[in-house]
């Protein structure tokens, strides 16, 4: 009887992205995902794995500074020692090819880096591992593929998209297709995917899974992440997400159109707090002038209660505006006149802002 | 005056302390609100505005009655005259979210709107306000109003009185209002000022970090310029020290070939004369023989006695010649030993030369000469310094890539200041344009009223104050009030005015602003408690005030002060609550 092989799935740590959404927290989310790969590395030996599947989108960019690739090295290193091969299937944003990292550095002997474009195995103790680099956009990297028939757990490792992913709503998604057929007629035992940043099942006859990254990298990628411990035993495999996010991405849109104070909009971050929290709160609706929105204020406050907070405003103007005879009515009437003239969605937001603005200071609420 | 709007009856159920259905039905001219403190009085005025103004949840939550609260309605008759009169009820029930507007036609009332959308342009329309907050500020005169009139420190009370009502807010003020404004850009123009020294510090140390990625990347090139050359020119000297070994060997057997060569020739040599010697040694042997002979017969001779003299002789010399033989055997024997010494010698060499050819045999590909090693000291010296060199940079990189924050992290700063600044630009785009309009507004608004204001208030001060004062000014820019006073027939300060005309004053104009700001319209003037701390002669001169502004408008004036003498004749309509 042979003995269990256990895998961990990871991809898309997009180490050394800068996250512009986030301020002056950009530089230590590009820290936390460095602990998140670190407690990857951990993970892989704890549980003993016999490798580490990385299915691309490692680095960010395909020439990431020194320091990210040293902090990998050393990590692949602390694998060596303990005898666990890497494997790297590379993405569209660290694509092997001249000048890029891959060939730039040398990588630890235990990790092995797919050159070719095309799927090819590399065997190791009881598992055989189908691989290759991330070449174009346009390829199909398991179209007429199938594994050759042996007793190795038979793992792809590939940076791709299903399609069963509406990928009109995002262009990147659409890169490197990969159909439902081509899966179910590789022959492969499991296939781990890369790309997409959230943790999926591609329900299909061949276990195939989208560990997705394994840190919140913008606010699509809500809520807790993952990576994958695939066990394979006695032609059975299992497949455990372990959750590794030190940060969670959530957006919350709350309509503020009754909101008389914004002591509501305070409930709601008192509510949702969290020092890890990456929260981004969109206020909607058409709340009365009488409700005063002062969201730096609100950001001030609640602050160090999250790891980073981001108010939006986009709140519209209600349709009934007092116009009466006072400067308030007549301020009212004005700009609300140049807002129906306006035609740019922007320019009207600026002129609705100018509108609440206005009114705000002459209520003394300002 | 083109419309006169009179309030006719209110009923409430279910609203504050009203819990069972009451209805208070109002003169048209002084209906005077009586009761002590808490009974309800400004719950009254509440069910008026929570009649024409649909309150919020929150507005209506301290009215729900907690003795009755299945119900909670308000409703309000009330005549407005233009031409013609029409009288209208709006109802409003806050339990089910139900309003209603009825016109009365022929003795009948009859819904025209039961929408928000239909029932509030019309309410617009008969109050000229869409706003509580407005109607309150310009329709209600407040005992804190008073308050202020009393206070000496304040200045311009009748100033900010207008201001306030021109505001639309109580307290409120455009002036002020635009003053915060501006300040706010101030404010933001300052700190995108201070971003501004900031982002040029960054894109300083952002071109200096550039630049040093630069020289790291030149140095790096150079690195691994430097580090290629020195592993070829490693491998050129390693190949070359391996070739001159080869050489050196292939040198040192040929000379050793040589020396063995020289060796055997000597040795063949040496062999050649010791043959020789051996040839030459070979009669010796003979003379030994004869040697012996002579011996033998010299005896034989001597023995015959005679032949002794031949004998003895032939002894001797053969004794002579097996001496002689005797000395010379012993250098043959040496000589010999030598010969075969030699002749090992000369195998020995023999074979080592065999060695020696089988070995340069190996060496028959190695086909060097000494000039092929000529570079070999320079390259050696090359090598050396490629490799200081490499340390040299590599050292070099280290401290410049230690020494400076990486550009993507200052361009990560600047892209914060920027999106920061681009936020505050947008903010002071926001705040000109409420300036902008907010200072047309406000001048709008005084150069419509200010003229109005003042020839409207005229003869309504000039009647209160029995002729006393019939002239005033309002600047239309500052809204500075002046009033004449006759004795020295001069526009002054009213600062200078007694606390009584400076009630006068202040009610004339309330009186005719109410009116104006209501779009030409006779609203109800709500006194809340006005006269609260007035001393006896305050009020009783306040009361005609009171008397004189009825004669075109309604009033509906609260107090709790307990009836008083001089309230007699006073209110067609005193209402107990």
């Amino acid at each position: 009887m042979k003995k269990p092989i256990k895998l961990i799935h990871t991809s898309d740590l997009h180490l050394g992205m800068t996250f512009k959404g986030l301020g002056d927290k950009s530089k230590l989310h590009r820290i936390d995902c460095q602990d998140v790969f670190s407690n990857i590395i951990d993970l892989c030996i704890k549980e003993k794995v016999s490798a580490l599947l990385i299915a691309g989108d490692l680095f960010d960019s395909m020439d990431p500074q020194k320091s990210f690739v040293k902090f990998v090295i050393n990590e692949f290193e602390r694998l060596k020692k303990e005898g666990i091969q890497v494997f790297v299937s590379t993405g569209n944003h660290d694509p092997y090819k001249k000048d890029s990292v891959w060939i730039e550095y040398k990588f630890p002997s235990n990790v092995f880096v797919f050159d070719c474009a095309n799927l090819e195995p590399k065997k190791i103790d009881g598992l055989t591992v189908y691989g290759l680099a991330y070449t174009s956009d346009t390829k199909e990297p398991l179209k007429s593929f199938e594994a050759d028939e042996e007793d190795n757990f038979k793992v792809g490792l590939i940076h791709g998209s299903t399609t069963n992913i509406n990928w009109d709503e995002e262009p990147e998604a659409g890169y490197r297709r990969i159909l439902k057929e081509h899966i179910e007629n590789s022959n492969l035992d499991y296939i781990a995917l890369g790309h997409f940043h959230d943790l999926l099942d591609i329900k299909t006859k061949v276990k195939c899974f989208y560990s997705g990254t394994p840190e919140g990298l913008t606010f699509k990628n809500k809520g807790d992440k993952f990576c994958l411990l695939v066990s394979y035993f006695n032609k059975k495999i299992d497949i455990k997400p372990i959750k590794t996010n030190l940060r969670e991405f959530e957006t919350i849109e709350v309509d503020c159109t009754n909101f008389e104070t914004d002591n509501e909009i305070r409930k709601i971050l008192e509510k949702n707090k969290g020092e890890n929290k990456i929260l981004r709160l969109i206020m909607k609706g058409s709340p009365s002038l009488e409700l005063n929105l002062d969201i730096d204020l609100l950001m001030k406050e609640f602050d160090q209660k999250y790891f980073f907070l981001k108010v939006v405003d986009s709140i519209h103007l209600p349709e009934n505006l007092a116009q009466d005879e006072t400067i308030r009515g007549h301020f009212i009437r004005l700009v609300r006149q140049e807002i129906i003239k306006e035609k740019d969605a922007d320019r009207k937001k600026i002129l609705e802002n100018a509108l609440r603005t206005g009114v705000g200071y002459l209520d003394k609420k300002m | 005056m083109i419309v006169m709007v009179e309030l006719l009856k209110l009923e409430m159920e279910g609203f504050g302390k009203f819990a069972s259905y009451t209805t208070i039905k109002f003169d048209k001219q002084i209906n005077f609100i009586t009761g002590l403190n808490e009974t309800g009085k400004s719950t009254m005025l509440e069910a008026i505005m929570a009649s024409i103004f649909k309150y919020t949840k929150n507005q209506i939550q301290p009215f729900i009655c907690w003795k009755n609260d299945k119900i909670c309605r308000v409703a309000l008759t009330y005549k407005v005259s233009r031409s013609k009169s029409h009288v209208f009820r709006i109802t409003c029930d806050y339990k089910s979210s139900k309003r209603k507007l009825e016109s009365l036609e022929k003795g009948k009332f009859k819904e025209i709107a039961t929408v928000d959308k239909n029932i509030d342009p019309l309410l617009k329309e008969h109050f000229g306000f869409d706003d509580k907050k407005v109607f309150e500020n310009t329709a209600f005169i407040r005992q804190s109003q008073m308050a202020i009139l009393e206070d000496n420190s304040v200045r311009n009370k009748i100033k900010d009185m207008i201001e306030e009502v021109f505001a639309g807010r109580s307290e409120a003020s455009a002036t002020k209002a635009l003053a915060k404004i501006r300040k706010a850009v101030k404010d933001c123009t300052k700190e995108i000022d201070d971003f501004g020294t900031e982002r040029d510090e960054l894109k300083e140390r952002l071109e200096s970090a550039e630049e040093t990625k630069e020289t790291v990347v030149k140095d790096s090139g150079e690195f691994e310029t430097t580090n290629k050359r020195l592993s070829d020119k490693a491998k050129e000297l390693e190949k070359l020290k391996k070739n001159k070994k080869l050489f050196d060997e292939k040198e040192k057997l040929l000379s050793d070939m040589d020396h063995i060569d020289k060796q055997i020739e000597k040795a063949e040599e040496l062999i050649q004369t010791l043959s020789e010697e051996k040839v030459e040694s070979q009669p010796m042997a003979s003379n030994k023989t004869i040697g012996y002979g002579l011996i033998i017969i010299g005896v034989l001779i001597s023995l015959t006695g005679i032949g002794a003299l031949i004998g003895i002789p032939m002894i001797i010399y053969g004794i002579v010649l097996l001496r002689k033989k005797e000395k010379k055997t012993k250098p043959i024997q040496r000589s010999d030993e030598k010969l075969r010494k030699y002749q090992k010698e000369k195998k020995d060499l023999i074979n080592k030369k065999a060695v020696l050819e089988s070995r340069l045999d190996e060496y028959k590909l190695v086909k060097f000469t000494i000039n092929d090693f000529d570079e070999l000291d320079e390259l050696e010296k090359e090598v050396d310094s490629l490799k200081s060199k490499k340390v040299e940079l590599h050292a070099t990189i280290k401290t410049t890539t230690s020494l400076v924050e990486s550009p993507e992290e200052i361009k990560e700063k600047l892209d914060a200041i920027e999106e920061r600044t681009h936020d505050l630009k947008r903010r002071i785009e926001e705040y000109r344009i409420a300036v902008k309009y907010l200072e047309i507004a406000e001048s709008k608004v005084h150069q419509k009223f200010t003229p109005s204001i003042v020839s409207n208030s005229k003869p309504i001060l000039k009647e209160i104050t029995n002729g006393r004062y019939a002239d005033l000014k309002i600047s239309e820019d500052t809204l500075d009030v002046k009033i004449k006073a006759p004795e020295i027939k001069e526009f002054v300060d009213i600062f200078y005015l007694s606390q009584g005309a400076r009630d006068q004053l202040y009610f004339a104009l309330r009186s005719v602003m109410s009116d104006l700001l209501s779009g030409n319209r006779g609203i109800p003037l709500i006194l809340d408690d006005p006269f609260h701390n007035f001393d006896d002669t305050r009020l009783i001169k306040t009361i005609d005030i009171i008397k004189q502004l009825a004669k075109n408008k309604q009033i509906i004036l609260i107090s709790h002060r307990p009836y008083h003498k001089e309230f007699k004749n006073f209110a067609e309509n005193v209402i107990e609550v």
